[in-house]
């Protein structure tokens, strides 16, 4: 008989019982009637491949369950016995077993794949122009998926001997990285790096080390645009990093099953190298980890650094020891001995344990040791292509301020670029001499010239605020704050006046829009910082369109002369406030005074509510809670009756400061 | 003929079997005696390609690479536990052996089968124990293999089953030239089918041969005496090397010329005297003395 026919009559008789059979072809024929039902209701937010939770979870789940299903044999002495006792080469077993596996999720996956990519594009004409593409991306996206996680479970069936070890060891290789470098390591970061926002390496790391953080990037599953998906192309280093996955994890399988040898099954591990890899890494994942859990919870890392590192390396190096000894114990202290030797060495690899500990307490000195440098970097001249800048509390509702909405909000590369740049130093420098109250802080991102992004944090005192006139005033920064919509699209769109209570219509011709546009930009580029703590604002322009470039949203503040004139013109009563409505009540709540729970009271005598009225200020007009603060401790609602309809309106407010 | 040669293996630092070398020549039923623990299913194990031996060489019929495909096919290793698939009935296995071995006889086993009065459509799930150890000997034995290893042999078989099972493999042994291994930890499952055994202990051959041939200068004489007889001067005749006595009833085993010791004991005027057939066990016994071998253990 010929090697191809041999082969693949093991192939066949690897299917012996169809479990694998039912359960992939079963499952993904469910998932083909769900979602030709979703898409027959709706293509906007359902999608059968890229963008598809659903499916990416159905093929991480088929991809553990079938390596199981194929390579349990590996774990059962009993059929071991039966087919290498057979004439076949224990490789061949192993082989059919993978395509097997592999054969009954690809063809599967790739004819439900077509399968709803034709539906859909007999009912959304707008999928028309993308199916090919993105029919052909979603089947690599998720044959890649499915790729890392039979190889991961491939991979520990292979290294294991016993089926708890397999389980536990694929949980670990699902959720290391995440810990190590998602939990761990950006804990101490934020502990011990006091400029610290983000280190977009740690981020990358997480990502790239979890495979189900990976197969969400792999497959868009974070992106809800239905354009957007359907061009979705993951990331290069995602791309790389998944190949890296599913080639590594082949090769390492590949030869474990060489050097696999039929009597350790029943042990942890049927291969040596695989129980001190898996020695070494659980034991520096446990230190670090520990390492920073104790650094975490002691709350001391801030205020006395020293005080918080050495317990908390005590305590990781005790934790790498503890695991260390565990797995030793659970190993028996029997592998890799000596032939002859007698008794058990449950002490051994003392060296590695060391190692061990080494690489803890190397991990948190290097933190503790690189933080002042982290703290005080600063770029040199002409490395910084671009500065993003953004301030808590500016130009934001206090919501988002509240909710720590800063972020790389406005990215400098022209004339605001060396103002912000300088900016950001003088913060840089003053925060490493320790003189900053903390009003509120910035964040700030360097990219520099050779692709790297560093992120930093900085407080930000009240007079360091107000410097920041220098970069609020320059024309890119405000074109970044206040940005104009896309004139060529705004002509279609419709216009609203909107004073945080009602809106009205803007009736304009498109030259009338456009006048509109010139006087608010007119306005914008007037405006200095100063002017904002003078005045909230009077109400929005809102520009409405179906496409994305043109819809947005104009504040106008009274000092905006040339816009409020425009609008006067055009009838509207810019002037109107809250005030100006007929109020039936007020509702206002405040917290107690130990922060759990808030009383609430009603106000609805003329006399109790004329009181209120003029304190209040709608939230929408909350724009800038640092420059033009308002009263935050208290949420009122007022009721505004609309005589002309005949109905109610609540608007959520703030007071003004007293 | 399978040769294994210095043939060792080490199980985390202990020594599962240690230096075996045997030569086991072709139409043969040789047996592996030994105690638990004593190397046996090791030794099979190894022979059957399952696991490496750490040390050593295995030869069949001396060829380079043994555990190469086409080499195994002709080789069927029946463990003590085999597996079957799940509500595999023994039509369903015989189905897959023949894939495996190109000279299985279907017709053979269910003629076989049918003659145990086992029912080769049934799922072997629902067999007993010994059922299902017959359904497997009947396949290894229709597998048309030239060797075959097997593993705790006729354990679980009734003794009806058992001579049936035997009466096979003597009739195949006798019908096309094959060798058989068989592993048994009790001797009276090999004694009265294997031409040669070796005892296996502590992972290494105690003994291995021919022991009937080798117990032919053995002699077993059962005697009464008259109560004046001095039995210490029979017992200390240089060819005894067993005395048992029993009131005036005497057991005695012997080494050396039959006809002589036969004479030695008529000079003493015995009431009865008659010279009996050794069985294997006594034979072992025989054999076993003097090595420090606890024979018993396996002479159950």
């Amino acid at each position: 008989m010929t090697s191809e026919k041999y082969f693949s009559k093991w192939v066949k008789e690897a299917g012996r019982g169809h479990i694998v059979a039912f359960l992939s072809w079963g499952s993904l024929a469910g998932y083909m009637m769900v979602s030709l039902v979703r898409l027959s209701t709706s293509t906007e937010f359902d999608f059968f491949g890229m963008g598809s939770r659903d499916f990416l979870w159905l093929c991480e789940g088929l991809g553990a369950a079938l390596s199981f299903l194929e390579f349990l044999y590996l774990l059962q002495p009993q059929k071991l016995d039966f087919y290498y006792g057979l004439p076949v080469r224990k490789s061949t077993v192993f082989w059919s077993r993978y395509v097997h596996g592999m054969l009954h999720f690809m063809a599967p996956m790739v004819l439900v794949m077509i399968a709803c990519g034709l539906y859909e594009s007999t009912v959304d004409m707008e999928f028309m122009a993308y199916s090919a593409g993105y029919t052909g991306r979603s089947i690599l996206a998720f044959a890649s998926v499915f790729l890392i996680f039979y190889h991961i479970g491939i991979l520990l069936l292979t290294v294991c001997g016993k089926i708890l070890p397999a389980i536990l060891g694929y949980g670990a290789a699902l959720f290391y990285g995440t810990v190590l470098i998602g939990n761990a390591l950006t804990t101490l970061a934020e502990n011990y790096f006091h400029t610290y926002y983000r280190i977009p390496l740690l981020e990358k790391l997480d990502v790239i080390l979890t495979p189900f953080s990976l197969a969400g990037k792999l497959t868009g599953s974070g992106v809800y645009d239905k354009e957007e998906v359907f061009l979705y192309i993951p990331p290069m280093f995602c791309l790389a990093a998944g190949l890296v996955w599913i080639a590594f994890l082949f090769l390492l399988f590949a030869a474990a099953q060489k050097r696999r040898k039929t009597e350790r099954v029943g042990r942890l591990f049927a291969i040596p190298l695989a129980e001190r890899a898996a020695e070494a890494l659980l034991s520096f994942g446990a230190g670090v980890w520990s390492t920073s859990f104790c650094i975490e919870l002691s709350g001391l890392a801030a205020r006395k650094p020293g005080a918080a590192f050495v317990p908390g390396l005590f305590f990781g190096a005790a934790a790498a020891c503890v695991v260390h000894f565990l797995l030793e114990w659970g190993c028996k202290g029997t592998a890799g001995r000596r032939k002859g030797s007698k008794g058990r060495d449950r002490f051994r690899r003392m060296g590695r344990l060391a190692l061990e500990c080494a690489a803890v307490v190397f991990v948190g000195a290097y933190v503790f040791a690189g933080a002042f440098s982290f703290d005080a970097f600063e770029p040199e001249e002409g490395q910084v292509e671009a500065v993003g800048i953004s301030i808590a509390g500016l130009d934001m509702g206090y919501d988002a301020y509240k909710q720590d909405g800063s972020g790389e909000k406005y990215l400098l590369s022209g004339e605001g670029k060396d103002p912000a740049l300088e900016w950001a130093v003088l913060q840089a420098r003053k925060n490493g001499s320790g003189e900053v109250d903390g009003f509120t802080h910035a964040v700030v991102c360097y990219h520099m010239k050779n692709g790297k992004e560093v992120y930093r944090m900085y407080p930000v005192s009240e007079e360091d605020l107000n410097l920041f006139a220098s970069v609020y005033e320059t024309d890119e920064y405000k074109e970044k704050a206040y940005p104009l919509p896309n004139k060529r699209y705004v002509m279609d769109a419709r216009f609203f006046w909107s004073d945080g209570v009602t809106g009205t219509v803007l009736r304009l011709e498109d030259g009338e829009k456009e006048a509109l546009l010139d006087a608010w930009q007119e306005d914008v580029d007037n405006m200095e910082m100063e002017d904002l703590k003078a005045a909230l604002p009077l109400g929005f322009v809102d520009i409405d369109s179906e496409m994305r470039l043109a819809s947005a949203e104009m504040a106008v503040y009274p000092f905006f002369e040339r816009t409020c004139d425009f609008l006067k013109k055009h009838g509207i009563h810019i002037n109107k406030a809250l005030a100006d409505y007929p109020i039936s009540s007020v509702s206002v709540s405040s917290a107690y005074a130990n922060g759990i729970g808030s009383r609430r009271e009603y106000y609805e005598e003329p006399v109790e509510i004329e009181a209120w009225k003029e304190k209040m200020v709608p939230e929408r007009l909350d724009l800038q809670p640092l420059l033009y603060p308002l009263d935050y401790s208290r949420e009122l609602k007022a009721e505004v009756e609309d005589e002309a309809t005949n109905s109610v309106t609540y608007v959520y407010c703030y007071s003004l400061r007293e | 003929m399978i040769r294994m040669n210095d043939l060792t293996k080490y199980f985390d630092g202990v020594c599962a079997v240690s230096h075996i070398s045997l030569e086991i020549p072709d139409g043969m039923m040789f047996g592996l005696l030994g105690t638990n623990g004593a190397g046996k299913t090791t030794v099979l194990r190894m022979l059957a390609g399952i696991i490496e031996a750490d040390a050593g060489e295995i030869r069949f019929d001396g060829e380079e690479d043994s555990f190469s495909p086409s080499s195994r096919e002709a080789l069927f290793y029946l463990p003590d536990d085999p597996y079957f698939f799940p509500n595999a009935s023994m039509d369903v296995m015989i189905d897959f052996f023949k894939k495996q071995y190109p000279g299985m006889d279907k017709d053979s086993a269910i003629y076989m089968a049918e003659s145990l009065n086992l029912d080769e459509s049934l799922p072997l799930r629902t067999f007993s124990k010994g059922m299902k150890r017959q359904a497997f000997l009947i396949m290894a034995l229709c597998s048309g293999t030239k060797f075959l290893l097997c593993d705790e042999v006729f354990d679980g078989l009734d003794p009806i089953a058992a001579e049936m099972m035997k009466n096979l493999f003597r009739k195949e042994m006798k019908a096309r030239d094959f060798t058989v291994v068989a592993a048994s930890h009790k001797l009276g499952d090999l004694e009265d089918i294997c031409g040669n055994i070796a005892i296996l202990h502590k992972g290494g051959v105690v003994t291995a041969g021919d022991f009937r041939k080798r117990a032919e200068h053995v002699s077993k004489f059962q005697c009464v005496f008259q109560t004046e007889t001095d039995l210490d001067r029979i017992k200390q005749c240089p060819a005894v090397f067993r005395f048992h006595e029993d009131a005036r009833f005497i057991t005695l085993m012997t080494k050396g010329d039959s006809g002589e010791i036969r004479r030695m004991l008529e000079e003493n005027d015995p009431i009865f005297i008659n010279e009996v057939p050794l069985s294997l066990e006594e034979t072992f016994i025989a054999e076993m003395e003097g090595v420090g071998y606890d024979i018993r253990k396996v002479l159950q």
